[in-house]
Order: structure tokens, then sequence, then C-alpha cells
């Protein structure tokens, strides 16, 4: 039994071979997503939720009231002018819907935090442009520790709920790449444990067929979820990181470890203990 | 409580830089079954003449895991057969460098009631591995693969690092690394210990073992829920802070009776250490019983020493309870005579006081804990 979700290129002849099984179709716009969704009900697969890799602004990404209820990651460069943001709200607020920012995008730490503050839940991306990692710790400190009554921040927001003192808390799950939640299907119908191995070609099988019986008694499935054990092959920057236990070398596939993310990590790792430990002792507050 | 080191084999598949094993005259040797079978019978005998006590077995090496899966089946077969009425005040660890380690070990290991594996690592480049210069690549990669099958059977391992010259450049490299790889169960940092000029490259004095643990010990302080029982640390907090009462063997001013080291051919010893270097040999288990090993009378020397070192070279050290003079056969090495204590006792003192002590703001308290060991005894 396959208990991954599957993320694949939305294709219609793909889906016949999915029936029955939980999907992530991948779709570059909200164009004709009416028509997508109709024919993904009509397939008989299970619709996860829908990740939209729009490369326009928020705003202006093509939200609107009829899709409301309908699960989706949107995946945006920016939030986009607030005038027309706010006077989109009212149909944002309606909806099922994370959206992933890149912390490298001039005012998406902000926009995070906007988001956040609306009830809107969010999720930052690496990769592309160098994040401002002193507004990425600001915005980590909101995430764990806002008074106020917010959405949670993805990666933040997960690593709280899974947070294992000792052991290692892996967060690549919000970015649908984690092997045990999903797998990744190409246009052909190839089979990878990650996004990047199916950019490298590196398939798990030929055909989805394959998994009939589940991924756990494959080698090569068992061997990816152990990749974090080729860190410490080498004394390097990620198996020597003080914040390992909270990356688990996950940024190194989108940017060469260095101080800085080293810093952050190790922060994110204090800030995860303390406010374990906050829970644990929750703070009396005198009232007359 | 008596241990008994089982050197099983000789044999070793890494050649690790600074191991002495692997520099003997090397023999090659393993025990035989016949002679595995002795050693029970003899351990059998042994705890029968002593109802109240109980007996541990590390499995040793050279690398005790070459012996194979068939090997260690029969071993539980044997101490089934020799210690029926005894085997349950035996216990057993394994110290492996897990290169060697399968799948099949794991329901052999549990059979012999080996329930936890000691490992040992190391992040620098070329300290371990097979061949000279080491092959660090392929002995961490089999290294690797053996933690992966402990830890998808969920079967328990402790990790030593040996802290060498390479070490002392990146304390906090090398800590974070260990920590990060054994997940909170902690482990070990011992001090190289260098016996010849060749590989002097490596050797640290004690004084730069206690810069090492310095640079350390404020980052397991304060975050020590975080990293688990790192060692040394954690012995010195339950001791001084805890109440407990946990000792090393050398610092334990005990091991005179309580240890037995057996070779592959039956010859036993105080330790690995002693044997390697022909001293405290206590014959052979053909020939003598394990009792009559406890009791051999060069033990007599050992306990001369705990007391002699008590009125002359540690009289009034306020940290005699924590070490008792140390290792004798670290006292042995520069004066070849047992009656000196450790090499490393500024090693030990010197880090309690100028930093354990400072960080932790506790002082021990000596008068407490010879209390709480006389209570433990």
């Amino acid at each position: 039994m396959i208990r991954q979700s599957i993320v694949f290129p939305f294709r219609e002849a793909l889906l016949p071979g999915l029936a029955g099984l939980a999907v992530v179709p991948r779709i570059g716009s909200m164009e004709n997503i009416g028509d997508v969704l109709n024919t993904i009900y009509r397939s008989g697969v299970n619709l996860r939720f829908l990740l939209v890799e729009s490369e326009r602004p928020l705003t202006f990404a093509g939200l609107h009231q009829g899709l409301a209820g309908v699960p989706i990651a949107l995946e945006v460069p920016a939030l986009g002018p607030f005038a027309d943001f706010f006077r989109l709200l009212p149909v944002i607020r309606q909806m099922n819907l994370r959206v992933y920012l890149p912390a490298g995008g001039e005012g998406n730490l902000t926009s995070l935090r906007v988001l956040s503050s609306l009830g809107i839940e969010t999720a930052v991306t690496f990769g592309g442009k160098e994040p401002d990692w002193d507004g990425l710790a600001d915005l980590m400190t909101y995430a764990f520790f806002g008074q106020s009554p917010h959405a949670p921040i993805a990666p933040f927001g997960y690593l709280s709920e899974i947070f294992d003192q000792r052991g290692r808390n892996e967060f690549q799950a919000v970015y649908f790449e984690d092997p045990k939640s999903y797998l990744h299907m190409d246009e052909n119908g190839r089979v990878a444990l990650t996004s990047a191995d199916l950019k490298k070609g590196r398939f798990l099988l030929e055909n989805i067929a394959g998994l009939e019986k589940g991924a756990d008694d494959l080698e090569s499935f068992v061997e990816g979820l152990e990749e974090w054990r080729n860190h410490f092959l080498n004394f390097d920057m990620c198996s020597t990181c003080p914040g390992w236990r909270t990356c688990s070398g996950w940024l190194a596939r989108h940017r060469k470890p260095d101080e800085r993310c080293r810093s952050f990590f190790s922060e994110v790792l204090d800030s995860l203990e303390q406010q374990r430990s906050m829970r644990r002792d929750p703070l009396s507050v005198w009232r007359p | 409580m008596a241990t008994l080191i089982l050197k099983a084999t000789e044999k070793c598949n890494s050649n690790c830089y600074y191991c002495d094993v692997v520099r003997k005259e090397k023999t090659g040797q393993s025990m035989s079954l016949e002679m595995l079978a002795l050693t029970f019978d003899r351990i059998n005998e042994f705890l029968l003449g002593r109802p109240e006590d109980r007996l541990t077995i590390i499995w040793h090496g050279g690398e005790p895991l070459l012996l194979g899966v068939d090997y260690y089946r029969e071993a539980a077969r044997l101490q089934e057969k020799y210690c029926f009425h005894t085997m349950e005040r035996i216990s057993h660890s394994l110290q492996t460098n897990l290169t060697c380690f399968e799948e099949g070990f794991i329901d052999v290991l549990r059979a012999l009631r080996i329930d936890h594996l000691g490992t040992s690592y190391d992040p620098e480049p070329h300290m371990r591995g097979p061949g000279r210069p080491c092959n660090s690549d392929e002995y961490n990669r089999r290294f690797m693969r053996g933690l992966r099958i402990l830890d998808r059977r969920g079967f328990p391992w402790g990790l030593i690092y040996v802290v060498t010259r390479k070490s002392i450049e990146r304390p906090l490299d090398v800590f974070h690394f260990l920590s990060n790889l054994s997940q909170g169960r902690g482990f070990t940092m011992n001090p190289v210990l260098i016996y010849d000029e060749e590989r002097k490259d490596v050797a640290i004095s004690p004084e730069e073992y206690v810069e090492f643990l310095a640079a350390i010990f404020p980052e397991w302080w304060k975050h020590r829920a975080r990293h688990g029982g790192v060692q040394p640390f954690q012995m010195l907090a339950d001791n001084i802070i805890d109440g407990k009462v946990t000792l090393f063997c050398g610092d334990s001013g005990e091991c005179a009776r309580g240890f037995i080291n057996i070779t592959p051919d039956g010859n036993a010893s105080q330790c690995g250490r002693s044997e390697d270097w022909g001293l405290l040999q206590y014959g052979n288990i053909k020939e003598r019983s394990f009792e009559e090993i406890f009791q051999d009378e060069q033990r007599a020397l050992l306990e001369e020493r705990t007391r002699y070192l008590k009125e002359h070279d540690c009289k009034g050290c306020r940290f005699w309870p924590l070490c008792h003079g140390g290792c004798p056969l670290d006292g042995y090495w520069s004066t070849k005579d047992f009656m000196n204590k450790t090499d490393w006792c500024e090693a030990k003192r010197g880090f309690i006081r100028r930093h354990f002590e400072p960080v932790t703001g506790v002082r021990f308290d000596p008068e407490d804990f010879e209390k709480r060991i006389s209570h433990v005894r």
C-alpha cells in the first residue's frame, strides 16, 4: 500500500495510474484551474492539495471565490501591492491556503508576518536570493513567541510541533520533500524520492505500478531516508553545526553552508527549547 | 561486581593510527570455542562460589565481530550450557568498530543478552580505517552502515572519541559533530595514550586535554539536556552535584580485585594494557580458577598503592575520593613503579578546579563524597 502522497506535474494522462492514491498535482498558474479541478475530481484520485508554483505575486496569482475550500499550497515570489492584497483579503480568508514566500525576496519577511498576523498560513522558502538572516531570526521569534494570535509560519510552526530535543528534527515535509510523506513523479510516470532526485534522474521506479506493495521494502527507499547520515562522513560545516538538529543538513541543498545559517539554526534550536520549557512551566501572570 | 575483559580475538580489520592493539607483535589469534567453553565453565565456578556476586563480560579485541555471527551464536549456547544456574548474574557488553556489523548479529547478540554496543569514531580523516595512511573514507562508510542497522533495529549504542592533537584544533566542532551524530545518547571523550616516539604527532599533554575539555564544558553545561550524558562531564556532575557515586575503573581505587583480562589463549592479566606491557600476569585459566586469579598476590600491590598514595603523593588532595591516584598503569608508565599517581592527575584536578567548579558554581565536598562512597560500599 502506498501511504505517501504523489507530487507530479499535472497531466491528465497520468491520472488513471494514480487512481485511489493521494496526490499533489503541480501546476504553474491558476489559469484553467476550474478545468484542472474537474479533471482531477473525475479521475478517482484523492486530492491532497494543489501545488501552485506561480510566478506572479499573491495579489495577482488568480485567487478567487470559486476556490474556497480547495486545499492549495501557493508558491509566489512576493505579496504584491498592499492595497490590492487588502481588497483580496476577504477572498483569501475563505480559502484553504498556505502561502510560500522566498525568504530572500525584498519585503517578504514583513509580508510573511503580515499574512500570519491576519490568520493566513505561510511558509518561508529558501534558495534564490540570500535572506536577511537577522530579519529571518526576528520572524522566527515572532513565530515562536509572538503573543498576539497569528497563523503558523512554516517551518517554525512545524518544528514546534515535532520538536525532539535530542533527536533530529526534519522539516522538509513542509516543502513536500520528505519521502515518508511524499514521493515525486515526472511527466513520464517515473518515481523518485525527492524533486532533486527527479531532476538528477535518480529514480526509485520506472512506474508507479511498481509501488503496489509500498516503498518501505525498497532498498533505495530505505537508503534515501538515511541520506542524512552522509553528512557525518565529513567533518564539515553541516556535521559540526550547533543547530544541525533543526536543519539536518536540509539547507545545504539550497546554499553552501556557512556561519550565517549555522548561527541561525542554532538560534532556532535555542528558541525551540525555550518554547518547550515555557509550555512545561507556563508563566504565571498576576491579574487583579 | 567482577569485570572480565574478554579479548576474543586479536585480529582487527582496521589500522587506527593511535591504537596499540594493531602495533602489538601480532599473533592474529582468536579464542577457540574450546577455550570459550572453558571460560564460561570458569565463570560458572566463580559465580557459584560467590552467590551474591555478578560478573560483566566485556567482549573486546582486536575487532570482536570479525569472529562472525556463528561464533556468537555458539557463545550463547555455551553460556547456557556451562552457566545454566548462574547466567542470570552475567551481563555482557561489546566494543566494536561496527565496520563488519551485519543484520544477522542483532538476534545473536540479543540471545547473548548483549543489549548495548560500544563503538568509536573520529570525524578527522585518516585516523581510523584499514591501510596506512588509514582509509577513513571506507571505514566511515562501513561504520555508518553499521549504525544504520543498529538504529533500524532499535539496538542501543554508545560512542567513544579519542582526543588527539588533531582534536584540540577544533574542540567545539568535534563536540557538536559527536553530539549531532549520537543524538542525545551521550558519548565519551578520552585522551589518546601514546607510548612510542613514532606517533608523538598525535599525542597530547594533560594540560592540552584540560584545555580541550574546558572549551567544550560551558556549552555542555548550558545545554546538557540537549547533549545527553557526555563523559567525563556527566560523571563529574553526578559525583559532585547530584549525590551519586560513579567512578571509572582507574579512578575507583578498587580495580585491584575487580578485573580480569583474558587473551585468546587463556592468559589472564589485570587489564588490556597490563597484558600489552607484560605486567600483572595471573597465569592461564587452564591451570587457575577465576577465584585463584582474583586472589593472586600481585593484586595486593595495587591495594598497597592506594594506601600508599593516600598517605604520600596524594596526601591532602581534596580530589582524592574522585580519583584515588588514578589508573595504576598510567602511574607506572613514566617511572616503571606502581607507587606513583597517574600522569593525568593535573588533567582531572585542573579541570575540576579551574573549569568545572567555576562554571557550575559548585565546589566539590570530599567529606560528603567519602560518606556516600562508604554507604555504597
